[in-house]
């Protein structure tokens, strides 16, 4: 008999806390110096340059939201999270191996952080900051104005013309494949308050497989995603994505890459879900990583929609989709880690991942033959 | 782009109130019902204070009021006519049934299983609310369909299996009080609407797995066709209601070809005896303490129908 489908992540009554935003990304990396340069030129402003860990910044704020640190593999280290309630921080202090850092991860910030393993054993820091940090800033943008037909802003002006790194405001959210992609979902809903904004169901069997969470902020706004939480063979960070100021931006940040060498991956293009104008472009490891601008900003009414997952569904516009943009290929190591997760117990539904492969084989337009 | 309204309770009065960025703003029309609120729609701009509700302060209604028409269409998606037991290629007819007005429910509360009911289904549907009065043929089209369709809305045609296909009692079956949760916005539809419909997609989920997920295009009659047919012998007036038919997804799974025939040389009680047997033993029928919840929404919302939230409790 035809099974009924997993049970989907939801809003949760009463989260361990409720996180405000990302704060940083950890990766290590073989040769972090090296990595350092292409993220110079991806537009990022380096931070602070230590022989073993490389911390970066966007323009928005002089916390740091990067961080290349050494390590034997290209690999993910960790996540933060800001949060600015000290009965939440002593909440999650409470939880079971958590570890605390009275200075912060990076000793100089001087916010206290303390660090909980999510479900597939990943280390999340909640970072503590003052809500004021929070506040709108003015970051002094918007030297660009678009005319139109009936709006000309732009007066016996042509547009300006501009060269070099895209100027990258901040990191917006970050993309993680999972083994067990409900738990790890949950979780993020229980303990730092996520809500989802939308979900992707496979069709045919309508199981959940990705899920785009948002920080519950009230009635603030908050992007449409801040993590999301996809069905993987293995447990790692598919992209993570950085917001810059407007479409101009984005081009000029994709052309600044190209010019130095560096080879894309899909670009440019506006989302569905999210709704974001996007480049795609891969790191010196191969890792994903986005520009992206325009995305939505959604208050805790919004309510959750679902939607079946395909390559289609990824796009409302945009450059054609390279064949290798959805790493469909089953590799050695994805195979050790797949095992791996199997001998460690892990609820691994290996239907649904056969599932998604065959949808994310299919190519999203009838002119592209792969 | 469609306006959304809702009707609700706020300390024993009711209002209906335009529903905008997750909030409410009361109208201050009273307990006006659907006809009136929608010729009151369509002749005055709603005047909105600067009061407004949160969702979860107010009592949400059912946006359509009694007494009124409500017709359905049922098999009216490719995949569930299949589940149904019927061939998409064969079928030449359009299948109309009617509800109570009885079984009209507020979207955010209660279904009641009644006693002798064991198979308890839902059906999410997109509902399709008249605007004009229809007392002979009428030829409707896309081009003219927005003067007879003022508004749409979700609802959750809740049917008692046991009692709809053996008794052969559909009225009853899918009329039972409760057993129609609607809204809960009514959607006031403007020019240019219509082309959108085609991508709203249905979902439906009981204890947070999905059950029903579909769009308004898989729809194997459109609403022009339906209600030229429908005008061929059925009176309408404005308030109305026409509930378009249920994507694939029900508890409901009709046994396949070898058993029916097997089935068609038992006598009708011992053919449906078998047939209440075997359902029963369908985990997806609904039971006491189950949670509906159900929307219908395009992927950018541009038009969202709400959001229903049903518990389904035992009846006495």
């Amino acid at each position: 008999m035809k099974q009924l489908p997993s049970k989907c992540p939801t809003r949760s009554k009463d989260p361990i806390s409720k996180a405000r935003d990302i704060a940083y990304v950890r990766l290590g990396r073989k040769n972090p110096e090296l990595t350092a340069d292409y993220y110079k030129d991806f537009g990022l402003s380096p931070f602070e340059l230590f022989k073993d860990r490389i911390l970066f910044h966007g323009v928005s704020s002089d916390l740091p939201c990067w961080s290349l640190e050494k390590a034997d593999r290209d690999s993910l280290l960790g996540l933060g999270l800001y949060i600015s309630s000290t009965e939440e921080f002593e909440r999650l202090r409470q939880m079971d191996g958590a570890e605390v850092w009275p200075l912060g991860r990076f000793g100089a910030e001087h916010f206290p952080t303390v660090t909980i393993k999510d479900p597939s054993d990943l280390p999340v820091d909640a970072v503590l900051i003052p809500s004021s940090f929070f506040e709108e800033k003015d970051r002094g943008g918007k030297f660009r104005s678009w005319n139109s037909d009936g709006k000309i802003l732009r007066k016996n002006k042509p547009q300006p013309y501009d060269v070099g790194p895209a100027k990258i405001n901040r990191l917006g959210h970050a993309v993680f494949l999972k083994q067990e992609f409900l738990k790890n979902a949950q979780w993020y809903c229980d303990v730092f308050g996520m809500i989802p904004s939308d979900i992707q169901i496979l069709p045919g069997s309508k199981e959940p497989v990705i899920a785009f969470l948002r920080c519950d902020l009230g009635e603030k706004l908050t992007d449409h995603h801040t993590i999301v939480i996809a069905s993987g063979i293995d447990d790692r960070l598919e992209h993570c994505a950085f917001e810059l100021e407007d479409l101009d931006e984005v081009a000029k940040g994709r052309e600044w890459l190209l010019k130095r060498g560096w080879k894309p991956a899909w670009g440019i293009g506006r989302h569905i879900l999210g709704s974001q104008i996007f480049d795609y472009q891969r790191d010196p490891s191969g890792m994903l990583v986005e520009h992206y601008t325009d995305g939505d900003k959604f208050d805790d009414t919004v309510p959750v929609g679902f939607h079946p997952i395909s390559r289609e569904s990824l796009y409302q516009w945009g450059q054609d989709m390279p064949e290798d943009f959805l790493d469909t290929e089953i590799s050695w190591d994805k195979l050790i880690q797949l095992v791996k997760g199997l001998f460690l117990g892990r609820n691994i539904e290996l239907r649904k991942l056969i599932q998604l492969k065959k949808v994310a084989e299919r190519s999203p337009r009838s002119w592209i033959k792969y | 782009m469609a306006i959304n309204y809702v009707r609700f309770q706020k300390d024993k009065q009711i209002d209906w109130a335009k529903f905008a960025e997750g909030k409410v703003y009361p109208l201050g029309l009273g307990d006006m019902d659907t006809r009136k609120f929608l010729e009151f729609s369509k002749t005055e701009s709603a005047n909105i204070g600067s009061k407004s509700y949160k969702l979860s302060e107010v009592s949400l209604l059912s946006p359509i009021s009694s007494p009124c028409q409500i017709i359905c269409q049922g098999a009216n998606y490719k995949q569930h006519l299949i589940e149904s037991g019927l061939d998409p290629d064969d079928k030449s007819y359009n299948l109309f049934f009617t509800k109570s007005d009885a079984s009209l429910t507020s979207p955010v509360g209660e279904v009641i299983r009644p006693k002798h009911v064991k198979l308890l289904d839902y059906e999410i549907e997109l509902g399709l609310v008249f605007g004009k009065s229809i007392d002979s043929y009428t030829e409707v089209n896309s081009q003219n369909i927005s003067e007879y369709v003022a508004a749409i809305f979700m609802a959750n045609d809740v049917s008692a299996r046991d009692i709809q296909l053996p008794q052969l009692q559909w009225y009853k079956g899918k009329s039972y009080r409760t057993f129609l949760p609607a809204g809960p916005v009514l959607a006031v539809l403007e020019p240019g609407d219509f082309e959108i419909l085609n991508s709203l997609e249905l979902t439906l989920l009981v204890n947070d797995r999905v059950r029903q997920h579909d769009t308004i295009s898989n729809l194997v009659f459109k609403p022009e066709e339906t209600i030229t047919e429908l005008s061929s012998f059925c009176n309408i007036l404005p308030g109305d209601v026409l509930l378009t038919g249920t994507p694939s997804g029900c508890a409901l799974r009709a046994p396949g070809k070898m058993l029916q025939k097997i089935a068609g040389l038992l006598s009708e009680r011992k053919k449906w005896e078998l047939f209440v047997k075997g359902q029963s033993k369908r985990s997806q029928y609904l039971q006491p303490g189950d949670v509906i919840h159900s929307f219908i929404r395009t992927a950018d919302r541009r038009i969202d129908l709400g959001d229903q939230f049903l518990k389904v409790v035992q009846g006495l």
